[in-house]
């Protein structure tokens, strides 16, 4: 065991001192694993602590037209043939976003108070078409691009709006165009379009086509919607913001064979390795500059309500011969391009010698409708007056009136007593309506008696009395309470009780042996005094009338009293012994004398022990 | 010891609780202000011959008198109300209809014109969707007055207090005294929470008296937010000047000119 322990130290000492011998020979490094890459793909780049594992992690200064992001760190010990040896690795992916020749410049590390520097590390970024997955040959300027593309050409997204001047609340269709060409996206988000001054409505699900632009084949996502300046004045529209996930290809392990060239190395067989990777691409478009006019004041109707696009109405009523009493149904649809959920169709307020009921508005396919119950109250009534629509035409620059009416009616007085049944609302009679009935509506007319008077803001849960009284009860519940917990402690508490019973009983004792004092009875007086002390002790003390001895009541007081008290206490239990054995050495004086310390005691000990 | 006991609380619960709830419930008699009852009295009989004679103006008038004086009724907001609906104020008239239904609430007449009111709003806020849990808090809140709702939470924590100690005292099985009083406190808990959502929601409810526009930003030439029709109700968040920061019924936001609303 002991033999053991020894080679256990021996060989962490050696291991600790190779460290120590190696730990001098660091070397920093830096390398890709592939030097030319395809826009759309990604690389890794890996910067290699050699001899030293206590580093920290690196800082890649941020390259144009690179994407770098730290993947993470790996660690290697290897003791091989008795070499131990170790290294950190720590790992970053790179992602083109444009074609060209670049430059990872010469990075630094501090270990342990030196500095260590890896060399430039340089990639070519090809267009996909020109990506060749072997090794660049040597002495050819590859990676060299002939004109400089970069991801922003591959995808980007486009704010298209048809003009620059618009009306208050006019509507404005907006396109917001997603390019991609030549690379992966995924998990395409809706765009955002919001900012003050402009409301947005819901964008619709994307049309999506293909369009060569410029000898470049574009796969292309629309989004279209419509925009509701609400200021009017110059404002800026945009940018359209959209997230999506850019696909990238990373060539797996086996694509970067230690083989080098040959079968293993061919695209075809790189396929079957490769792996992809999502990452995070925020989209943002340009900004385009709108100008919100005001509507004119020029031939505003009065009935204008601030309805502008271009809307089709109609109106219709029916039935048109009715009895007095009867209703009468207006329908009105109103459609149209235009901020028509602001706009409503012209509902009567009041007309005539007509009942006008609320009209009930309801929007359905892009299409408000209105239902208007009228019910004439004369039979002299020919018609219902016109109804028009106004809204401003911003194609037009002028305001429109649609107006339809009058609507031609004949009113029939109701039959000889069939008078029109009217109920009012909310109110349910027994049994069945033969025939469907008209709800008159009105408030209901005043009271007649005000009811019962009082001082604003003065209520009784706010005077001072009525938080007295709560408080006056609360405090008799509580008192209860205690007293009900007291009382329940004495029922259950014996020792409890004894203790709290014990000065009392005292007292009395006491009081009874100063009367006996008086009579100078000095038989009965000692019986009672020693009684009485005897009983005390036992009720502080919880114990029973034959363990009161002074050998207990010593044991049960050690470390409560001080030696004084513990004195005293033995010279009562010695007298009373005394006084037993020779009572004819009494006299009064030493009756009192032995009254009065048992007094001085039995307070004593009530104030010392608890 | 204990037959004392209970003779005590019995003097104390018939002696001092009952009492002082029936006098909770007539709440205190206003006889102290300026205006005395009979003058109001008089003031309302004269607003009523006005309302009756078609002179609403001068019965809402005389009203708003009374209520100027420092004396209301709910019959008195009431009969206000019915005069500024009558004059085609809607604002005014739901205004005066809350604060009616605030001394009557189960008035049936009340509640009839109230709604027929509220149906007259041109364009309404969006209610936003109730749960069964909020439907029956405010039906209850609504049912009830804070008066009758203190009065309520009174009686039954003395009811509480006095089982709790004869519960004690007379040694009840420790499952009953549990159940009973555990029952007791839930609901005392839970009209305290009424009633203190109920107080919460008096010291911040507002009416539109007249159709304004909410901006953005308390300044008048600030964008519009959205429109609010006279009687819609709204909460009072903040004031800052003659601006008011307040909420709508859907949660939307907005600044209204303080002369636009009135508070409950």
């Amino acid at each position: 065991m002991r033999y053991r322990r020894t080679f256990s130290i021996i060989v962490c000492g050696a291991v600790l001192c190779a460290r120590a011998v190696f730990a001098q020979d660091i070397r920093f490094t830096a390398e890709v694993d592939q030097t030319k890459i395809a826009l759309g793909s990604s690389a890794q780049l890996t910067l290699t602590v050699e001899g030293s594992q206590d580093v920290q992690t690196p800082a890649v200064s941020s390259v144009d037209g690179l994407d770098i992001r730290y993947l993470g760190p790996a660690t290697r010990v290897s003791i091989v043939n008795g070499q131990y040896s170790t290294s950190k690795s720590f790992m970053y992916s790179i992602v083109p976003l444009k074609v060209g020749r670049f430059t990872i410049p010469s990075l630094t590390i501090d270990i342990a108070g030196k500095t260590y520097s890896s060399e430039p590390v340089t990639m070519d970024v090809v267009d996909a078409a020109g990506a060749v997955a072997g090794p660049t040959p040597q002495g050819q300027s590859a990676g060299q691009p002939e004109e400089t593309a970069g991801l922003e050409d591959r995808i980007f997204l486009a704010l298209k709006v048809p003009k620059d001047k618009v009306y208050l609340n006019e509507p404005l269709p907006v396109k917001i165009l997603l390019f991609i060409a030549d690379v992966q996206v995924a998990d395409v988000r809706f765009p955002e379009l919001s900012q003050p001054g402009i409301e947005v409505a819901k964008t619709p699900q994307p049309q999506q086509y293909d369009q060569v632009i410029n000898g470049v084949r574009y796969h292309i996502a629309e989004f279209d919607t419509t925009v509701y300046p609400t200021r009017v004045g110059e404002l800026t529209l945009g940018p359209a913001k959209l997230e999506c996930n850019l696909v990238v290809r990373t060539s797996s392990a086996a694509g970067r064979s230690p083989l080098g060239g040959g079968l293993f190395n061919d695209d075809f067989f790189n396929s079957f390795f490769d792996r992809y990777e999502k990452r995070p691409l925020a989209l943002q478009s340009k900004t385009t500059a709108l100008t919100v006019l005001p509507l004119p004041e020029e031939g505003k109707p009065a009935d204008f309500t601030g309805a502008v696009g271009q809307f089709h109405f109609d109106a219709t009523a029916g039935p048109a011969e009715v009895n007095v009493g009867d209703p009468i149904t207006i329908k009105m649809n109103l459609s149209g391009k235009g901020n028509i959920k602001a706009a409503g169709p012209p509902a009567y307020t009041q007309l005539d010698r007509f009942k006008v009921y609320d009209p009930q508005i309801k929007e359905e396919d892009g299409t408000k409708k209105l239902e208007q119950v009228l019910i004439p109250e004369s039979d002299q009534l020919t018609q219902i007056p016109a109804v028009q629509f106004s809204y401003f035409d911003p194609s037009l620059g002028r305001y429109q009136t649609i107006p339809f009416g009058p609507f031609p009616i004949t009113v029939h007085q109701p039959p000889a007593g069939g008078q029109a049944l009217k109920v009012v609302a909310g109110e349910s009679l027994p049994g069945q309506t033969l025939r469907p009935e008209v709800l008159g509506q009105d408030i209901v007319f005043i009271k007649e008696s005000p009811g019962e008077f009082y001082s604003i803001g003065k209520r009784f849960y706010t005077s001072p009395w009525f938080f007295i009284v709560v408080l006056i009860l609360f405090g008799v519940w509580f008192f209860l309470f205690l007293m009900y917990q007291r009382t329940h402690k004495l029922e259950t508490d014996i020792v409890y009780a004894r203790r709290l019973r014990a000065p009392r009983e005292a007292r009395r004792g006491l009081n009874e042996a100063r009367h006996l004092l008086g009579l100078k009875n000095t038989l009965k007086f000692y019986d009672i005094v020693f009684k009485t002390w005897q009983a005390y002790l036992g009720n502080k003390l919880h114990l029973s009338p034959g363990e009161v001895t002074r050998e207990t009541v010593q044991v049960k007081l050690a470390g409560r009293l001080d030696e004084r008290r513990m004195e005293e206490i033995r010279k009562v239990f010695e007298e009373c012994d005394a006084v037993r054995y020779a009572p004819a050495e009494i006299n009064v004086e030493r009756m009192r004398e032995s009254y009065d310390q048992h007094e001085r005691l039995i307070d004593a000990l009530e104030r010392l022990i608890k | 010891m204990i037959g004392n006991l209970l003779r005590l609380l019995c003097a104390v619960i018939w002696g001092f609780i009952f009492p002082i709830a029936d006098v909770a419930c007539a709440a205190v008699p206003a006889n102290t202000g300026p205006m005395t009852d009979g003058q109001a009295i008089a003031g309302f009989v004269a607003a009523g011959a006005a309302y009756k004679a078609e002179d609403f103006h001068s019965a809402a008038a005389q009203y708003q008198s009374i209520v100027d004086a420092g004396k209301e009724s709910g019959a008195l907001y009431y009969d206000l109300g019915n005069s500024y609906f009558k004059q085609g104020d809607l604002g005014r008239a739901i205004l005066n209809y809350e604060k009616a239904r605030r001394l009557i609430p189960r008035d049936s007449d009340l509640n009839y014109n109230y709604r027929y009111a509220l149906a007259r709003i041109q364009e309404p806020a969006i209610q936003p969707a109730e749960n069964w849990a909020d439907r029956l808090l405010n039906s209850f809140i609504q049912f009830y007055t804070t008066g009758e709702m203190v009065v309520m939470l009174f009686v039954l924590g003395c009811l509480l207090g006095c089982l709790h100690l004869l519960s004690l005292y007379l040694k009840w099985p420790a499952r009953i005294r549990t159940v009973v009083l555990s029952v007791l406190a839930a609901a005392w808990i839970l009209l305290f929470g009424a009633l203190g959502i109920k107080w919460d929601t008096s010291q911040s409810l507002a009416i539109v008296v007249k159709s304004s526009e909410a901006k953005f930003e308390p300044r008048a030439d600030a964008t519009t937010h959205f429109t609010l029709s006279a009687g819609t109700r709204i909460k009072l968040l903040k004031v800052e000047e003659d601006w008011a920061k307040i909420g709508r019924p859907d949660g939307k936001m907005g600044w209204l000119p303080v002369k636009s609303f009135e508070l409950l």
